[in-house]
């Protein structure tokens, strides 16, 4: 595993996310100023999930509506059934560092 | 007394999430899915957006194989259902089985209607309703085109994208003189032909099929009633669909003029009987009057809430209707149901290739549709379902947040919960 920056603290707001195109892309959410990182693409369908809405501690996938657990990575409702792969975050200063599958 | 049985007839969508939804909930009885597809349930929607794709050819299962086992749902795939007996409370197979049922439920879906013009019976003139279907479309057109389309819906018209991506000549035949315009109105039915025919698509509207003209049970040409020909290796026919309700004559129970008539929980005339997915006829909030609603989201949500009442959690599916569709690598998404009098926003900027349009209802959003708009449709769903008010203006310039501004009104809720908020 490597760690990787994602952003600054600031560049991400409470209930944003954004995607970083690591094989495979993980994304990167502030939920009330913590910052979590989970595998980016919907176990049901090919859509990214830093693309979808963001609230309570949960994602709902912006194209087919499944929601996930940010913190467990937990598929919560259908038409998900298989958990997200969640990824090791730590605050180096100002910035986001996400631990990523080697290849990266 | 035996074990209670839950027998779904109809493993898509809607049936699939009935079954998961039944165990989700607790339900201890035995829960039989039966569809005379063979294949491990499949989901639709990919079969019009990847057919021509390599490898899986659009054949994407609705959960993994193991789920049904870890569930406990027994699976009875290329098993038909031939009759049901409501006195006896079994249901008859074909191979002869009766199989004794406490809760039966009907997610028999559409079947495509067939055009009744001379040669519509030809071995290349297709329709695209199942796996069967899909593989026999790419079957036709591993050699090519010209592949000539008969109607001019979401089906067909996602069809249409990826035959030209894939460079094969496509011409779509349309009857109405406005298509989707039902579905989207004209303004967002302008833009959807506008981006057909910027990718190559001859879209004639206004044109109807006379005859399919060929020879050796094949068709080589398609003849319109204004006379036009066609040349064409496959057609494929796209005009609407036909509820599935053969068991409702052996069930005794009711049906209407769109399907099979369910109440607010998906039960039909027999309580004991339900229905789900396409085949329901429902009276939703989101329409103006009682019918079917004909999406993949739809039969997951309400398959998803029969599932949960029957294992005794009452439940209702009210959300908004939720479609979406992939053309020439965007995403289209409408939420809800626009109506002939709404007033409707098209974002500023808007383009065929990207846009997002809003249909107001006495001070609220009533209906969205957005093209490669993913982000602001999740928002505005949530507009939609807060009763957030709004004005033209608002909507109009790029400028508003819209993430910003639904918190805003979260906000205020929050702080004065009595408030209607009439802004």
């Amino acid at each position: 595993m490597t760690w990787i920056r994602a952003c600054s603290v600031d560049e991400l707001d409470d209930g944003d996310a954004l995607r970083l195109d690591t094989t495979p892309p993980i994304a990167v959410f502030n939920v009330e100023g913590e910052f979590l990182a989970l595998a980016d693409v919907c176990t049901h369908g090919q859509s990214s999930l830093a693309d979808g809405y963001i609230e309570g501690g949960q994602v709902e996938c912006a194209w087919h509506f499944a929601k996930f657990d940010l913190r467990t990575g937990a598929a919560l409702t259908l038409p998900a059934t298989a958990p997200l792969c969640t990824y090791q975050v730590r605050i180096d200063g100002s910035d986001v560092m996400v631990e990523a599958p080697d290849e990266n | 007394m035996n074990k209670p049985r839950c027998l779904i007839v109809g493993a898509s969508a809607a049936g699939v999430a009935v079954a998961i939804e039944l165990r989700n909930n607790g339900y201890t009885g035995a829960v039989t899915l039966i569809d005379a597809d063979p294949n491990l349930p499949y989901e639709r929607p990919p079969l019009s957006k990847s057919v021509l794709g390599a490898g899986s050819r659009g054949f994407v299962p609705i959960q993994p194989a193991p789920i049904y086992r870890d569930l406990d749902i027994e699976l009875r795939l290329g098993e038909k259902v031939t009759a049901v007996d409501p006195a006896a409370l079994t249901v008859r197979l074909d191979g002869g089985d009766a199989v004794p049922v406490s809760r039966l439920v009907l997610a028999t879906g559409l079947s495509p209607r067939r055009l009744r013009v001379a040669g519509a019976d030809a071995e290349n003139v297709l329709s695209l309703r199942d796996a069967a279907d899909a593989r026999r479309i790419a079957e036709e057109l591993a050699s090519g085109g010209p592949l000539v389309i008969i109607g001019a819906g979401f089906i067909g018209l996602e069809l249409a994208a990826v035959a030209r991506e894939r460079g094969i000549d496509v011409t779509v035949v349309e009857a109405q003189a406005r298509p989707l315009t039902h579905a989207v109105g004209a303004d967002v039915a302008s833009l959807l032909m506008e981006l057909h025919r910027g990718h190559g698509v001859k879209l004639l509207t206004g044109a109807t099929v006379a005859e399919f003209a060929g020879s050796a049970g094949r068709v080589e040409e398609v003849r319109l009633a204004d006379g036009r020909r066609l040349p064409a290796s496959t057609v494929v026919v796209g005009v609407g669909v036909e509820p599935r309700t053969e068991l409702t004559v052996s069930a005794r129970i009711e049906v209407d003029t769109f399907g099979i008539p369910v109440n607010e929980f998906g039960q039909t005339s027999r309580a004991w009987i339900y229905a789900t997915g396409d085949v329901a006829s429902q009276n939703h909030p989101a329409l103006a009057r009682r019918g079917r609603i004909e999406h993949w989201d739809t039969a997951q949500r309400h398959g998803a809430a029969v599932g949960a009442t029957i294992a005794g959690t009452p439940t209702r599916y009210r959300e908004a209707p939720y479609a979406w569709s992939h053309q020439y690598g965007a995403t289209l998404q409408i939420v809800g149901r626009p109506r002939p009098d709404d007033d409707l926003v098209l974002r500023d900027g808007a383009s065929p290739g990207e846009f997002l349009a809003f249909w107001i209802r006495d001070g609220y959003v009533g209906a969205v549709a957005g093209m490669a708009a993913s982000r602001e449709v999740g928002v505005v769903k949530r507009l939609m379902a807060a009763r957030v008010p709004v004005e033209r203006a608002q909507l109009l310039g790029r400028d508003l947040d819209l993430r910003r501004f639904l918190k805003q009104h979260q906000n205020a809720v929050r702080a004065n919960p009595e408030s209607t908020l009439a802004s």
